[in-house]
């Protein structure tokens, strides 16, 4: 199998993944980005309603068209369209696209694999028609196909307010938003959802929509022996980080939803905070990530920079 | 025995989204032609096999291989493995990442899609779900 060299590798490329890759290359590294997507861009391919940023509210696709062609302009080699399903020590990727399976030494690697939308049971949830809220989302906005006609949303934060919205956006009907932590729910049907029973109640819907929150997806990071934490404040199972966004394992950082499901803005700063660090792991920054680099990061997102401290491997044995 | 096509409640010819607040027209596409157990599929090039279904009124894309139950996609993200289907005799191709192409065929995919492999003529059998006495994972 053929191995190929680069200095940084980013795995994703959503807004943590980009940013990471702009920051490398504009140091001065030889920075491949891969995304298992046909175009890279993320969350940001699929949602429409505007996102923060330290610019202000923008649309998603106009940020990715930024971000994009800001990593163009630095240098970094896009690759969409391939998976990578190996993270080996050195750290050593396996990728394969539709063509090739190859191995990727890189010298630093960025982990920013973001998150996926979490799942609960109840009666009839694997009926066809339930999908979760981002399938919703890709369906409605980026592939402009209606899975249905009436729509049931389930959840009670900012995911299912989102889908509800989009949905309507398109021109679609909510006929019911629900909880499964507060209401008793069942899907009915045969061969696909005909009605949503939501406390005894029933709705005619042919779409469930499930939007109950997200989970890092950081099953690459857990490949590679980083040391993990549990914290209801970053969604769940996520990988415990130095103060350079180092993931306890030589050359590997880790940026955005995969280390904590947050918004845009976040994922942009963290990213851009790891893609310096690893930048700095080879030299190329001089002694160390500039003092200015972290205090960006830590204005961008105060919150997460101080849970992310208390997550530390240092702090992890007394956190739980 | 082959099952007729399972169709969305969605009946009428309204399931793209032709008009869109914030994104404005559905951008032209060239036409893609695919089969989906037989039956003709208009698609729109570059999209997943699992939009031009379900535009198609397709909601059914798989049984499962134990419990011979629908399923009809689930992520999008070609991680849950509930859109799996047959394509060109290939079984297990996540229907919601793999683009369509001209002249695809496509098949639901039943149980693991073994039989899919044996035919070898281009033709893809239509599997019933497994012997309730088969191996563990068959």
């Amino acid at each position: 199998m053929a191995v190929r060299r680069t200095q940084v590798a980013v795995v994703g490329g959503g807004p943590a993944g980009l940013a990471a890759a702009i920051a490398a290359a504009r140091r001065g590294a030889r920075t491949i980005l891969l995304d298992e997507q046909p175009a890279p861009g993320g969350r940001l391919r699929y949602r429409v309603g505007a996102v923060r940023t330290p610019a202000g509210d923008v649309p998603p696709a106009r940020l990715r068209t930024d971000l994009v062609a800001e990593a163009v302009a630095a240098g970094v080699e896009l690759r969409p369209a391939s998976v990578v399903w190996g993270l080996f020590d050195g750290p050593l990727l396996a990728a394969a696209d539709a063509t090739t399976s190859y191995q990727l030494a890189a010298d630093a690697v960025v982990l920013a694999t973001g998150s996926t939308d979490l799942a609960t049971p109840f009666p009839g949830s694997s009926l066809p028609g339930v999908w979760t809220g981002r399938a919703v989302q890709i369906l409605l906005n980026l592939h402009r196909v209606r899975p249905g006609r009436r729509f049931a949303v389930l959840g009670d934060g900012p995911e299912a307010a989102e889908v509800a919205s989009d949905v309507r956006l398109a021109g679609s009907e909510v006929a019911v938003v629900a909880s499964p932590g507060r209401d008793e729910i069942a899907a009915a049907g045969t061969r696909g959802v005909e009605a949503l029973v939501v406390d005894g109640h029933r709705h005619a819907v042919d779409v469930v929509a499930v939007a109950i929150g997200r989970q890092p997806d950081a099953a690459l990071a857990q490949m590679a022996g980083c040391p993990m934490a549990t914290a209801a404040a970053f969604g769940g199972w996520v990988p415990s980080l130095d103060d350079r966004l180092g993931a306890g394992v030589p050359g590997l950082f880790i940026a955005g939803d995969a280390a904590g499901v947050d918004g845009v803005e976040a994922a942009l700063a963290e990213g851009r905070f790891a893609g310096a660090s690893a930048a700095a792991s080879l030299g190329l920054l001089g002694e160390d990530v500039p003092a200015t680099e972290r205090a960006v990061y830590e204005a961008a997102c105060p919150e997460r920079f101080t849970a992310r401290r208390l997550l530390r491997p240092d702090h992890v044995q007394t956190l739980d | 025995m082959s099952r007729p096509p399972d169709t969305a409640a969605v009946a009428d010819d309204d399931r793209r989204v032709h008009d869109h607040t914030l994104l404005g027209p559905l951008p032209a596409s060239p036409a893609v032609r695919l089969t989906f157990d037989g039956r003709p599929i208009a698609a729109r090039a570059g999209e997943p096999i699992v939009a031009a279904l379900l535009a198609a009124g397709v909601r059914v894309f798989r049984t499962m291989p134990r419990s011979g139950e629908a399923r009809g996609g689930w992520c999008m993200v070609g991680r849950c493995g509930d859109c799996a289907v047959v394509v060109d005799g290939i079984p297990n191709i996540p229907a919601c990442v793999t683009p369509v192409a001209e002249g695809m065929v496509v098949h639901s995919q039943h149980g693991l899609g073994d039989d899919a492999w044996d035919l070898g003529d281009g033709s893809v059998a239509d599997g019933s779900p497994p012997a309730p006495d088969g191996p563990e994972w068959r």
